[in-house]
Order: structure tokens, then sequence, then C-alpha cells
């Protein structure tokens, strides 16, 4: 009994620290792993659909995976990665506990008090604010602000069409 | 309707139309489903089921009244009044305001207004009167009116790490104001018919449209077709990165929220108005494919990526 409870404990210690260290993700469409970011570099494997994978890095648009002795580089989007959970635990607990007791209320915050919500009751009641449109508009900027704001950060314009829709050829 | 979970914030108009008469429940008619709105009505804004609506719309209304939403609604609809949409987004985006105001933090909003508008300015319609604002909520959502207004709450923004992320949810809701989705849900209706009808009526300013809308911005908390959502989710990844940006911004968010409790309330609104956070990026993961293998690599500014206090 003792020793099943130590490593009860263990586990969840093993578990917890594991979840700390890596992000896990999911291959979300089968790919081909290359051996750098870049679709030009060597195919070096490949992983079906479905594959648990240990996220190793990421790279503007590319994703370093391993799963077993296999490792390379997909792009981002092929992977899900899992919740490396950032929730704050009392408003998952909240939120838990709300569908538990199916009386979740939307946009109502339960577990912390003073903290705003913005619900559907909410939206039907509001009223037009004249000061608050006036303030929105007075930080309205130019089209020459955001050029410098761009430039200051270095930001470069890129040609890239719109994508078509990838279902449209389904109906 | 209570499963699924489709999409967005976004104002449509029809609802604000609803939102005048306050109808109870949120969900008690289908968005397209006009027939259903126009019988809510009050009688001294549009007259059901009448060919005539211009003349007995005025009928019962002391003072100006010649309150014709399908006309309103016909001209924003048009490329050349872009004045009656802003005057249409300008009401809603204040009763929003009036339901959240601003973050009372001058930078933050100054900030915001400049990576909105970089982005704005890759898109079609770059000279709108763009407007962007923080809104004061720890819901996880965003909002755009027509016109050019854009809103994110702070919420939101708090879960965003990097400059790219902001522009790449900005540039969600810049695609809704561009395409006209709020809108363009009245074209697929019934108030079409009316407003053909009632076409080359004068619609005369702000007075008319705080009319037509009244008060609530009920309409924020209802959907938009899903595929709009998923349109908006593709322009908005793509007018990231003509702006410079990293390009997996939005994405990146997606994922972030997907991380977030499904019973969590601050995402009740957005997940009951959106398609859930992993089909949209399934989806968007099928839309961009190979197509940004040789996108040079953009930029994700987290240095420069105003943190609210």
């Amino acid at each position: 009994m003792f020793n099943r409870r130590i490593s009860v404990a263990l586990c969840m210690m093993l578990f917890g620290s594991a979840a700390a260290a890596a992000q896990n993700g999911v291959l979300i469409k089968s790919e081909t792993m290359h051996a750098k970011p870049a679709s030009s570099s060597a195919i070096v494997g490949s992983l079906a659909k479905g594959s648990t994978v240990n996220v190793i890095a990421k790279q503007s648009g590319w994703i370093q995976i391993s799963s077993g002795k296999a490792q390379g580089w997909v792009r981002i989007l092929s992977v899900r990665t899992s919740a490396a959970y950032t929730g704050s635990a009392a408003s998952d607990i909240a939120g838990v506990a709300q569908m538990a007791t199916g009386k979740r209320q939307p946009g109502q915050i339960v577990a912390t008090a003073g903290v705003r919500g913005l619900s559907e009751e909410d939206l039907k009641a509001a009223h037009f604010s004249e000061a608050g449109i006036k303030e929105l508009a007075g930080y309205k900027l130019s089209a020459a602000s955001a050029q410098s704001f761009a430039r200051q950060g270095k930001l470069v314009k890129q040609s890239v069409a719109y994508f078509p829709d990838p279902n449209a050829n389904n109906e | 309707m209570s499963g699924d979970k489709v999409m967005t914030m976004k104002m449509i108009l029809i609802a604000v139309l609803a939102s005048v008469t306050a109808v109870p429940a949120a969900n008690a008619f289908d968005l397209n489903d006009l027939n259903n709105v126009i019988k809510q009505l009050p009688a001294n804004v549009v007259n059901q089921n009448t060919t005539n609506t211009t003349d007995k719309a005025g009928s019962n209304n002391a003072g100006d009244t010649k309150i014709d939403p399908a006309t309103v609604l016909l001209g924003a609809l048009k490329q050349n009044s872009v004045d009656d949409e802003v005057q249409i987004g300008r009401q809603l985006a204040g009763n929003l305001l009036g339901a959240s105001p601003l973050v009372k933090d001058a930078r933050l909003q100054h900030y915001v207004n400049e990576v909105g508008r970089w982005v704005a300015l890759q898109s079609e319609r770059p000279d709108l009167p763009w407007q962007f604002g923080v809104i004061e909520s720890n819901d996880i959502n965003a909002f755009s009116a027509p016109g050019g207004y854009v809103f994110i709450t702070k919420g939101l923004y708090r879960k965003l790490n990097n400059e790219s992320e902001l522009a790449g949810v900005l540039g969600h809701e810049i695609a809704h104001v561009v395409r006209k989705h709020q809108l363009k849900i009245m074209q697929q209706s019934q108030f079409i018919g009316l407003g053909a009808q009632a076409l080359g009526r004068e619609v005369n300013g702000q007075q008319t449209i705080q009319n037509l809308i009244g008060s609530g911005a009920e309409i924020m908390s209802r959907k938009l077709d899903k595929n709009a959502e998923f349109e908006a989710d593709r322009m908005g990844l793509v007018l990231a990165a003509r702006a410079g940006y990293d390009a997996y911004g939005l994405p990146a968010v997606l994922e972030e929220i997907g991380h977030v409790a499904p019973g969590d309330s601050s995402v009740a609104l957005l997940f009951k108005t959106h398609p859930a956070p992993d089909v949209r990026f399934s989806m968007l993961s099928e839309a961009v494919g190979d197509r940004l293998d040789n996108l040079p690599p953009g930029k994700e500014l987290a240095n420069r990526f105003y943190h609210i206090k």
C-alpha cells in the first residue's frame, strides 16, 4: 500500500516534469520530413497523419519534430501542438465545475471577483457611448504613421495572394 | 444549435435590427431568416409584409422617420456609399463601447492602431477610416463592425506573445470588414426584396442610422456563416504576411485559444460564435499547404510587443 502510494506520487511528478519540459503534438496530415526547415532540403523520412510527435524547435513556418528514431522538419501548420497549459488552474476548475453542473454562464467569471466578462446580456443591454466613440477616434492614425511604424520594425511588404477555399471544389 | 461551435464575433445588421426590439432568446432565429426579424420589428421601423415600406414606415413615427433599414443596408453594400457603412459601424462600435469601454492605456491603444492600420493598408480597402481598440473585458474575443471598426478584448490581448500574433488577429477582423461579411448577410435574405423596392430613396445621416440600430450590441454575439470565418482566417493570415510579419501568428493564437479549457467562461461566447479553434487551424493548414514555402521569413517582433500592465 505504502509502495503503491509512492509510485503514484512518483508517476505524477514524472508526468508533471515531462509535460513541462517538452511539447507534444499530433500530425494533422501525412508529411515528409526534411533535414532543414525548407522544402528544398533533403527528405529524411515521412510520418503518417495522426502520429504523435515531440516538438524540438520552431523556425519561420517550420517545426522540428521527432517520433521514435525519426527526426526532421515539417511545415508548422501540419502539427497541432498539445496544451502547454497556460490557463489559470482556478478558471479551469471553475469551468469544469460549471460543465459538471450544466450551469455554465457565458461571459460570467465565477472564480474571480471583480473580473469582467462580456456576455450576450451585457451586449444586449449596451447603450451608445458618445464619449467612447470619440476616445476611440482620438487614436486613429494616418497611413503615413503606420508606414513609419512599419519601417521602425523593419517590416518588409510581401506579395502574397489570398488562398482559395480548400473546400470550394467539394460543393 | 447549442452544439455547434460556429462562428464569430461580429455584428450582423439583422441582429442589430432584432436587438432594437429586444428579442428574448439570443438564438431564437436563424440569421438568414429575416422573416422572423421583420415580424419582430416595431411597426414604426418597418412594416412587415408590405411592398410599400416607405410610406407606412414613416407613418407612425414622430419627427424624421423615413427609416428604411433595407435602403440603408443596401446603400452600405454599394461601393460608393462608404458613408452609410461607416455610420452603421460607428453606431455599433459605440454600443459595444457602452458595454466595454476602451482600456485606459493610451500607449496600448496607440500601439494597436499602429499595427492594425499597417495591416489594413495591405487590404483592398486601405483608405477606410480604420480604428482599433482594446476593450475592457477578460473574455477572449475580438469584434469588428462595418466601415473599419476593430476591437480586441483585453483577455485575448493578454494571450498574445508577439506583434505577429496581434497582426493575425486584427487581420481576421479586417477581413470581415473588407468582405462586408456582416452586411452581406442581408443580401442572402428577403430584406433584399424590400430594399430593391425602396432603392432610390434618400437616406440621411446619422440620426436615421441611430434610429435604425438603436442601442444594444447584441449582434456582436451572433455568428456569421462559418465559411465567412474560415475566409477571414485565410485572409487574416495573408494580410499579416503581406505586412511583413511571420505568417503564422494567427494559427498560433488559434492553438493557444484551443488550449483554454472549453468550459472556461472566458471563451464561452467565442466558442459559441466560431468554429472550434482546432477546426479553424486545420482549415488554415489545408488552405496554406505548400503555398508559403517560398515566402521569406517574416518578423514576430516579440521585443516591441506592448505588454498590458
